[in-house]
């Protein structure tokens, strides 16, 4: 067997292996196994079993996963080659994201600030 | 393998569609909830969360926009820094408005779980060390 041939081979095996994950890991989605429901909403306080309301910054970070990498594939295709990612489009993913962890750190500290607040009233007394 | 390649970027692009689709579906049906998207705790609406969803579709028209170009440089659609920082000012509104709006917005400041002023210092000190 000559060497281009072995590299076809692998080539289709590595295909096959990561379309099968993405084809199991889209079934289990539809399934219901994987589960969405908490995709853009933050857990309630009140009930913490239970999904409060759904935060814009998750949907905008979902958003613009989703758009930046469904035009990096489509170009992709349509070039070729891999294609360059210029600074501007991962700035955006970097304010995005920077937005999310902030607003997630916010929220869980908005949710327990009593307890945060402990050691100070026990120093004063 | 060029065939096989292209074949390959075709179906990673069904299956992103796919879960997008899969995503969109379920939030107008109710199972990814939505409610609370652009209101406050109370229900009221809140401004600076509906601006930031006018200035993400913006954004993300601007990109789409682009994209003939794109293909002609072989690279993503560009963007203009003025739109990234139109994105900043207005994440940065809605998070302002997130701190303010929370009941317990003092207790957050002056709570030992967060001191915004020694995280700020923290992040200032790394930024030199990697300058």
């Amino acid at each position: 067997m000559k060497a281009p041939d072995l590299a076809l081979i692998g080539f289709v095996a590595i295909i096959i292996i990561i379309l099968a994950f993405a084809a199991v890991v889209l079934w289990q989605v539809l399934a219901g196994t994987i589960k969405l429901d908490g995709l853009i909403a933050e857990l309630d306080p009140a009930k913490p079993s239970d999904y409060g309301k759904a935060s814009l910054s998750r949907f905008q970070f979902l958003l613009f996963t989703f758009v930046v990498a469904g035009l990096f594939l489509l170009l992709s295709i349509e070039t070729g080659a891999f294609v360059n990612v210029p600074g501007d489009v991962l700035g955006l993913i970097g304010i995005s994201s920077g937005t999310f962890v902030v607003s997630k750190a916010v929220s869980n500290q908005a949710t327990k600030p009593d307890q945060a607040n402990e050691p100070h009233q026990r120093k004063r007394t | 393998m060029q065939q096989f390649a292209q074949i390959f970027g075709y179906c990673l692009l069904a299956w992103l569609f796919a879960l997008a689709a899969i995503i969109a579906l379920r939030m107008l049906s109710g199972k990814i909830p939505v409610q609370g998207l652009l209101t406050t705790a109370g229900g009221a609406a809140d401004p600076e969360r509906v601006q930031t969803l006018f200035v993400t579709a913006f954004v993300i028209g601007a990109l789409i926009i682009d994209l003939p170009g794109s293909v002609e440089r072989r690279s993503l659609p560009e963007i203009p820094q003025s739109l990234l920082l139109l994105l900043a000012g207005s994440n940065s509104l809605y998070l302002g408005g997130k701190i303010a709006r929370i009941p317990t917005g003092a207790a957050l400041f002056t709570s030992r779980g967060a001191r915004p002023q020694k995280v700020a210092q923290a992040v200032i000190r790394r930024c030199r060390l990697m300058v």
